[in-house]
């Protein structure tokens, strides 16, 4: 009798999984739908107001969708201020230091990880991780004195090379993590079949790293292109400032025109939208090794 | 010719790389270690007065700093752990259900990929106590509207808030790809032995797990520990130096004071704790072994 | 048609000698076989012949020209690596082209010599593929003709073939040995498998932590192998040992007593015989006594495992032969095809 009470219950056990596996189901699509609306509803929330006028804006009882789509806020933001300047600034910049970044950076991650450095490696892999690790206000004056000695502020130069420095570490700490994947045969059997070491380099790793190069781009270029501080202090006029300078002007004016800054914060994100969607492939790629890898 | 660079390739990779980190941390770095030792007088630069360690010994007395310290702390202790408990929780209940879903995904990492200067605005706007859309939503529900941003009391709240709604996907999508990278034999020789699903959590994912949380604790806490640019737009460290964290007060004793020694102090200091983290990480993750 | 020199060649990681004095000559067309344990040495061997490791002293020859200080680009070797390393992003006619279109080898003319490599390795038809289109036999291949293409001083192989199930690499040793005759090219192999060792190679050179233990045919070493290192290693099943001790030409030891022995006297010794070289018999002509451990047919003959004392020893019998577990049985050893070493030394004493 004993043996039957317990493969009864086993039984129940059993069937007390199933129902829980198809709760869990339905428990977990709750859950993403939530998280996908928290996550997107801010965001929309600052388009419909950039759309919506004054009167709506401050309406009591409060207006959800806008009634009347108006487009004041828009020509505002980018008739009135240089605001496509801002971007095209910003554009620049960030395209020009992730190069850079890339250039430097892809190589030195490399050599990190195929070559023997010895003690000093971690040396210099602790210093260069902690390059990244600094908080910018620390770096901010003296970047600023520095800058300002050799003349260079307000230019697009000099966000360039304080870009390119933050982006550096990040470059080299994440190729260096891909490289590593890729089996140190591939290209000692192309130097041994007789191509240079710099050869094999470029015919025989890079092509096989396209996909960490293009995850690291991207993260580089995002990040490029929202930074905020240093933008502030190295930049004065339109000669230079970017994106973030333009929408941060409109909020610390006295009178906070919610609907043009709305607009402009919208304009400012949108392009990061299209982008993400466009390399939305190798943005879940790059976060998922970042995982993996450390 | 080609030789001669492939002899060297060694050093050619790696050298343009670390020079130029040398030139731009070098020069901050000496800077602060001269300039801490001043009293910096705005109205006459070129006068500043040797002060010997005074300039230190003011961390100790400063009741602003000290403030700025505990809401740093409190704020990195409070937003990352709930973010993580979140992420985590979320990770391991929708693990297996959203494994390809590559745009759910996208949609997931745009909080965190939000200039931070949108994020903060758009949240200052919901924030807004009279006409923001989160007291909307409360005074919908039955529930009291609250000052957020404006009051003493919730400002750091409504901070860690935005904190958590910008980087708890970032972290639930770091367990999931952790998750995912599971292997299977282990759980199925557990499952044989029987193991129940808590001691299959405990015992194998966890362990699985702990290089992925450790990395990624470590790089939120590095981020948390900066925080600067919501502070700046949505609360400007206030009401009251309620929300002022130590890269916001760091910033004020600069720009609004101009007091470069003690700057520079604080600057040290914060370096030095960037540091010791930076050592923790390195430990833990392959960057050491090389 | 080339020679290979080793002399006096070490390398050392810190305190460790991975390659500890080895000196190796190596004639022109040979087939040479680097055989040992992992962690022998003999793959760090090859990749200083190679160039892809300094040797920490001691001067490497190629061709009679000292190479030391040589780029593996300038020394004129191919190398087949036990990966196969080849180049994923590229096609199979793409990886055998490679060697050739860095030396700014023209399309037509490159386009001919990788047919023409094709064709002798049997790949022509997957010229198109990717190598993760390819299975490993065929991957195997397409290794072995990018090697082939450059027609090279010098072969080089890192276990080429340990990645292969078993029957497609009996069937790719025996290419492998009627390619390398038709090309007369000399070449280096690295092998754990002893008996690829004993198939392909005109020479073999055996080794050990770092030391080369004996270089000689593959005859030689198996009928005269130089320590017990040697002897251990090979043949298979391997050699039976013994440890006891030589008095007026009788080794004696636990459960075992071997008369007619040439030696007379040694204290230590360890007597070697194969399993090859035991027979049955009867209690009275009995030299080796012991239990039934196992009985295992292998096709052609049976392994008999006999429990001597704390022991095993391994006799190749009859196929026919029947025993139960646990059964007394006696074995006799020819004493001309038995091998005495010093215990303490390992080196060959008779």
């Amino acid at each position: 009798m004993a043996e039957t009470t317990l493969q009864q219950s086993a039984f129940t056990e059993a069937r007390l999984r199933q129902f829980w596996i198809k709760a869990k189901g339905w428990i977990a699509l709750a859950v993403i739908a939530v998280a996908l609306v928290q996550a997107i509803f801010p965001i929309v929330w600052l388009g419909l107001n950039s759309l919506k006028n004054r009167l709506e804006m401050f309406a009591r009882p409060p207006i959800w969708f806008t009634m009347t789509v108006t487009n004041e806020n828009y020509v505002a933001t980018f008739v009135e201020r240089p605001f496509l300047t801002y971007m095209w600034n910003s554009l620049a910049v960030a395209a020009c230091s992730t190069f850079f970044a890339m250039l430097i950076g892809v190589p030195a991650g490399y050599a990190l990880t195929r070559f023997d450095f010895g003690k000093a490696k971690r040396h210099i892999a602790f210093w260069i991780l902690s390059t990244r690790m600094m908080p910018p206000i620390v770096t901010v004056i003296p970047i600023y004195l520095l800058f300002s000695y050799v003349g260079l502020l307000d230019t697009k130069t000099s966000l360039v090379i304080a870009y390119t420095t933050f982006n550096l570490p990040f470059v080299v700490w994440m190729m260096k993590s891909y490289l590593a994947d890729i089996p140190k045969d591939l290209e000692e059997s192309a130097m041994v079949d007789g191509d240079t070491h710099t050869g094999a380099f470029w015919r025989v790793i890079l092509p096989l790293a396209k996909p960490g190069l293009a995850a690291t781009a991207i993260f580089c270029l995002i990040q490029s292109w929202n930074e905020l501080l240093f933008a502030l202090i190295l930049t004065e006029t339109t000669n230079a400032n970017t994106l973030p300078i333009g929408i941060a002007g409109r909020v610390t004016q006295y009178k906070t025109e919610w609907g043009e800054i709305a607009a402009a914060g919208f304009a400012g994100c949108l392009p990061i939208i299209v982008f993400a969607f466009i390399v939305q492939k190798h943005l879940v790629r790059g976060l998922s090794f970042g995982a993996v890898k450390g | 010719m080609t030789d001669w660079i492939d002899r060297r390739l060694k050093f050619l990779f790696l050298a343009p790389a670390m020079m130029a980190l040398i030139a731009l941390t070098a020069f901050p770095t000496v800077y602060m270690f001269t300039a801490a030792f001043v009293k910096f007088d705005p109205s006459a630069p070129l006068n500043s007065k040797f002060v010997g360690i005074d300039n230190f010994l003011r961390l100790f007395s400063d009741d602003k700093f000290h403030n700025a310290l505990i809401n740093t702390a409190v704020f990195s202790t409070v937003a990352v752990t709930l973010e993580f408990v979140l992420g985590l929780s979320f990770a391991l209940l929708v693990d297996t259900y959203i494994r390809r879903a590559n745009f759910i995904k996208t949609l997931l990492i745009l909080p965190m990929m939000m200039p931070t200067i949108v994020v903060a605005i758009v949240w200052k706007l919901m924030y807004q106590p009279q006409f923001g859309v989160i007291n909307d939503i409360f005074s919908d529900l039955g529930l009291p509207p609250l000052l957020w941003a404006a009051s003493v009391n919730t400002a750091m709240l409504s901070i860690i808030i935005v904190d958590i709604w910008e980087w708890t996907p970032f972290i639930f999508l770091m367990c999931l790809a952790g998750l995912s990278s599971l292997p299977q034999e282990p759980f199925e020789a557990a499952e044989l032995d029987g193991a129940s699903a808590f001691q299959k959590f405990r015992d194998l994912t966890l362990p699985f797990l702990k290089p992925v949380i450790v990395v990624t604790l470590l790089l939120r806490i590095m981020d948390a520990f900066r925080l600067f640019d919501q502070v700046f737009i949505l609360t400007v460290g206030g009401p009251a130096g309620a929300t002022e964290t130590l890269s916001f007060y760091l910033y004020k004793v600069t720009f609004r004071f101009f007091d470069i020694g003690y700057a520079a102090v604080i600057s040290l200091f914060m370096m030095f704790v960037a540091l010791q983290i930076s050592g923790w990480m390195l430990k833990r993750t392959s960057l050491d072994e090389g | 048609m080339v020679g290979v020199s080793l002399r006096h060649v070490y390398k050392r990681f810190g305190e460790l000698a991975v390659v500890d004095d080895v000196n190796l000559e190596v004639a022109d067309q040979e087939f040479l076989v680097l055989l040992g344990p992992s962690g022998c040495g003999k793959t760090t061997t090859m990749r200083i012949i190679a160039g892809l490791e300094t040797a920490s002293s001691g001067d490497v020859y190629i061709g009679g020209r000292r190479v030391n200080d040589l780029l593996p680009r300038h020394r004129d070797v191919a190398m087949v690596f036990q990966s196969y390393a080849l180049y994923p992003h590229m096609t199979v006619f793409e990886n055998l082209g490679y060697p050739l279109r860095i030396r700014s080898v023209p399309a037509e003319e490159r386009r001919k010599q990788v047919i023409d490599a094709a064709r002798r390795v049997n790949i022509e038809e997957l010229l198109d593929r990717l190598p993760k289109q390819l299975s490993g036999g065929q991957r195997q291949r397409v290794a072995l003709g990018r090697a082939l293409i450059r027609r090279p001083n010098l072969f080089l192989m890192d276990e080429p073939l340990s990645n292969l199930d078993a029957k497609l690499r009996v069937q790719m040793r025996g290419e492998l040995k009627h390619l390398q005759h038709a090309l007369k090219t000399t070449t280096i192999y690295v092998t754990h498998d002893q008996i690829e060792a004993m198939t392909l190679a005109t020479r073999v050179a055996v080794m050990n932590k770092g030391v080369m233990q004996q270089l000689a045919t593959p005859k030689e070493i198996y009928d005269n192998p130089a320590n017990l290192f040697v002897a251990g290693f090979i043949g298979s099943p391997s050699m039976n040992f013994l440890q006891g001790g030589v008095a007026n030409g009788v080794f004696e030891s636990k459960g075992a007593r071997i008369t007619g022995l040439q030696l007379r006297d040694a204290r230590d010794a360890t007597l070697g015989v194969r399993p090859e070289d035991l027979t049955v018999c009867g209690a009275q002509d009995g030299q080796i006594g012991g239990e039934v451990f196992s009985l295992e047919l292998t096709g052609d003959s049976s392994l008999l495992n006999l429990q001597v004392e704390d022991t095993h020893v391994m006799a190749r019998v009859d196929k026919d032969f029947t025993a139960e577990i646990g059964a007394k049985v006696w074995l006799k050893a020819n004493p001309s095809r038995c091998f005495l070493f010093d215990t303490r030394t390992e080196a060959r004493i008779a």
